[in-house]
């Protein structure tokens, strides 16, 4: 019985840390926000704005105006119906290309490197997201 | 070494990365934590470090890349088992204490990373990299505290009468 009780104590506390930092990462309801791709040469290859509304997410409206593609369990490319990943990774957006293993797509909100994922950014009124992409360090090309 | 005991690390690795993709669909929630800590109550400390580089170099072949940003704190944080097993948790075999154990590794291994994952984001400031890891290493942690706590018993008692009984397969005997 103790074994039990401290066992739900635990997950007890940790579903509650999930619900607070959920809570925390809240955004607007609605308003604009700026979308900037930049491909591997730096070069800015697109700037636009784009209207947001209640229950809208940078993904949903990444995947409504730009062509993007997503990747599998296996980080490989898929069509992002296809992901069966519980949050998305995108490899490809409109002419930026990356494939995981040496180059990924980074994310900088405002200027400043995302440290959540594209499923998990909170949208903020006249927010500029920059979509980047990135060599890995380390990776053997 | 014996062949016997090379085998059964084999078997062991091969365990460890199966269900490891089995469980790839759910983040930071597998069994990975619960059968380091199983074949390391069985294995010595030297038989428990072959079987972790093993299984790290076959989860880095697997998964692509050999990225060394991954591999060296994989197998840093992975090697922290079988030294915390054979030094401050005394070969114990209590469930509740290596449960605890297994909690405070989720947050350990989430941590080892974050140097190397600055160096590669770019990111100066740790807090960043913390404040967006800490609940994957919740997630792992209570993970790694529900199964070790449930099913190290049943899993070592298995395994243990398994090496004891001399073959790895049940012999049919006929009267």
């Amino acid at each position: 019985m103790k074994k039990l009780f401290i066992t739900l104590a635990v997950v007890g506390i940790a579903a509650i840390s999930f619900f607070i930092s959920d809570y925390l990462r809240q955004g607007d309801d609605h308003g604009t926000i700026t979308i900037v791709l930049v491909d591997q040469l730096g070069d800015t290859i697109s700037s636009q704005t784009h209207d947001f509304e209640v229950d809208d997410t940078l993904f949903d409206i990444l995947s409504e105006h730009y062509t993007i593609q997503c990747a599998d369990m296996q980080y490989q490319p898929t069509t992002c119906q296809d992901s069966v990943l519980m949050e998305h990774v995108i490899l490809t957006i409109d002419g930026i290309e990356t494939d995981w293993q040496n180059t990924y797509i980074a994310i900088y909100v405002n200027d400043e490197y995302s440290s959540y994922g594209i499923s998990d950014i909170p949208l903020e009124d006249g927010a500029v997201y920059r979509f980047q992409h990135e060599v890995v360090e380390g990776a053997f090309e | 070494m014996t062949t016997r005991r090379l085998m059964m690390i084999a078997v062991a690795i091969a365990v460890t990365f199966v269900q490891e993709q089995m469980f790839l669909l759910l983040p930071n929630i597998q069994l990975t934590v619960l059968l380091m800590f199983v074949f390391v109550s069985v294995f010595t400390y030297k038989e428990s470090l072959v079987y972790i580089i093993g299984y790290v170099l076959l989860d880095n072949l697997y998964m692509g890349g050999f990225n060394l940003f991954y591999m060296i704190p994989m197998l840093f944080a992975w090697s922290l088992i079988p030294f915390a097993y054979h030094t401050v948790l005394r070969r114990t075999t209590n469930e509740m204490t290596l449960a605890f154990a297994a909690f405070v590794f989720g947050f350990v291994y989430g941590w080892s990373f974050l140097p190397f994952n600055m160096i590669q984001t770019g990111i100066d400031n740790m807090w960043v990299y913390l404040s967006a890891d800490i609940m994957w290493e919740i997630t792992m942690a209570v993970t790694g505290f529900v199964t070790v706590n449930y099913l190290f018993q049943p899993l070592r008692k298995t395994l243990v009468r398994t090496l004891e009984s001399g073959v790895l397969t049940p012999a049919k005997s006929y009267k």
